[in-house]
């Protein structure tokens, strides 16, 4: 014997060799697996689907590899227009089983199809939609929202029973009813579709025969069962009948059909339909999206607004500290400026204190040159004495000594200089003579 | 009498196509050969103890 969990051999005590299980215990596991899968099978054959759905749950808690269960799960999935849910069952499916596994050729049909596919996902998302519509009391908008999603998709049970809710709180029970048997129509024994008409009054009796007229499914002819088209007949002739008895209503003459006049109405209607729709399910998306949009702006700007604000007090608070900078640095220079106008007074009291004890003291010198013979320092001191001042000195012993360097013209030249620049000088007399001469 | 408010809340979302994958992931619900198996490594867990 062979393991059921890994294909090792068993010993003789019962166990795996290889993983250790109990044989026996896994065999009556895989046993009761396939046991509810046939009782699923059969519950989904007589489409009592929910039935169905319990028992394959209850299949793949005994064995969650049981292949068949787990196919036949999904299936019954995407016939409720769970069109995802079974997809994913599916897909573990040929996980578990990659070859030679009907999921396989569930999963490509789905997929080989990509609008299909979308359409199963926008039925999702307008199913949950309006789920949301629903829970948050905005029940007009979940109305419209369902009666779109399942004049497209009529197999859709979980529509259909938030149909009949809504139907319900709504007080329509009759609506509620028609949704219900619907229901019961794809889904034999729903229990939530039972519950819904047990609590709307309806008879066990009643809701059993509601089941047994919903046993010949036809969802793609326009009538989905032939009591629905046989009670509707009944009703058209008895109406007709009606009308005849009653001496009241008037009768008619023939008229041609002018379809013309209706096709237009037909046309004017649609676009008041549609321009209805629109205000209720497109404007308000868009005002909303709208509004969000302002909202974000609104921030976004706001808080550049305050950052641009934090910057120019930033920016203030900076020419704040210049102007006292700027303030600061002209009192300084005022300062130096008025300390440096002392400091030039000052200088030039001292260079002329300076200036005359210098000529006096290089006169002085001079002098004592010329008497020491020293011609040509005598000259040097006495040019350098007339640097800082004119005087009569300088000039003189400048020109005296010249003249004991025997350079008559420049002696006679500092004498001229005396003459003219200081005619009241001591040495006049001096001088005159030696120029005469 | 049917409370509107308490039915809608046990109406559950529809999975979306984006939602497959987290699906399949979070789908580990145990079997019985995973319970044993559970069951035997707790055992020579025990016994290695």
């Amino acid at each position: 014997m062979e393991c059921l969990n890994c294909g090792a051999p068993v010993l003789d005590n019962g166990h795996c060799s290889a993983c250790g299980m109990n044989y026996e215990l896994l065999a009556k596991a895989y046993n009761t697996s396939n046991f509810y899968y046939n009782l699923g099978l059969d519950r989904a054959s007589v489409r009592d689907l929910t039935g169905a759905i319990d028992a394959l749950n209850l299949a793949l808690k005994y064995n969650k590899q049981n292949i068949n269960a787990r196919n036949l799960l999904g299936l019954v999935h995407y016939e409720m227009g769970e069109t995802v849910l079974g997809l994913t069952q599916w897909v573990i499916s040929s996980n578990y089983l990659p070859e030679g596994n009907i999921a396989t050729r569930y999963i490509q049909e789905v997929q080989s199809d990509p609008a299909k596919l979308d359409e199963a996902n926008q039925l999702a998302k307008q199913f949950n939609q309006s789920l949301l519509y629903a829970k948050q009391g905005t029940k007009d908008l979940a109305f419209l929202q369902l009666k779109r999603i399942l004049s497209a998709y009529p197999h859709f049970v979980k529509g259909y029973l938030l149909l009949a809710l809504l139907y319900m709180d709504n007080g329509n029970y009759d609506k509620a009813k028609k949704a219900l048997k619907r229901v019961l129509r794809i889904d034999k024994n729903n229990t939530l579709a039972v519950k819904y008409l047990k609590e709307m009054g309806i008879t066990p009796k009643d809701i059993i025969s509601l089941k047994e007229s919903s046993t010949r499914i036809d969802v793609d002819s326009g009538y989905v069962d032939e009591d629905q088209f046989k009670s509707d007949l009944e009703s058209f002739v008895e109406k007709s009948l009606a009308d005849i008895d009653n001496p009241e209503s008037s009768v008619t003459p023939y008229k041609e059909i002018n379809h013309n006049k209706f096709n237009l109405l037909y046309v004017s209607v649609g676009l008041i339909l549609g321009i209805f729709v629109c205000l209720l399910l497109v404007l308000p998306t868009k005002l909303n999206s709208a509004n969000k949009t302002n909202r974000e702006l609104q921030l976004t700007h706001s808080e550049e607004i305050s950052k641009k604000n934090v910057s120019i007090s930033n920016l203030e608070k900076q020419i704040e500290d210049l102007e006292k900078q700027i303030a600061a640095a002209e009192k300084e220079k005022n300062e130096e400026e008025d300390k440096k106008k002392e400091a030039d007074s000052a200088f030039d009291v001292i260079k002329k204190t300076i200036a005359g004890l210098t000529y006096e003291n290089l006169c002085v010198e001079a002098g004592s040159a010329v008497n020491e013979r020293r011609y040509t320092d005598a000259i040097d001191i006495c040019n350098a004495a007339l640097q800082i001042k004119q005087g009569e000195m300088a000039y003189y012993y400048l020109g005296k000594a010249y003249i004991g360097n025997q350079d008559e013209e420049k002696a006679k030249s500092a004498f001229v200089s005396l003459r003219d620049n200081y005619p009241e000088s001591t040495y006049m007399e001096e001088i005159m003579e030696y120029l005469s001469e | 009498m049917i409370n509107f408010d308490e039915e809608v809340r046990k109406f559950q979302p529809s999975l979306e196509v984006s939602q497959v994958e987290d699906a399949i992931y979070k789908n580990d619900v145990k079997d019985i050969t995973d319970v044993l198996a559970e069951m035997l490594l707790q055992l020579n867990g025990n016994q290695n103890k």
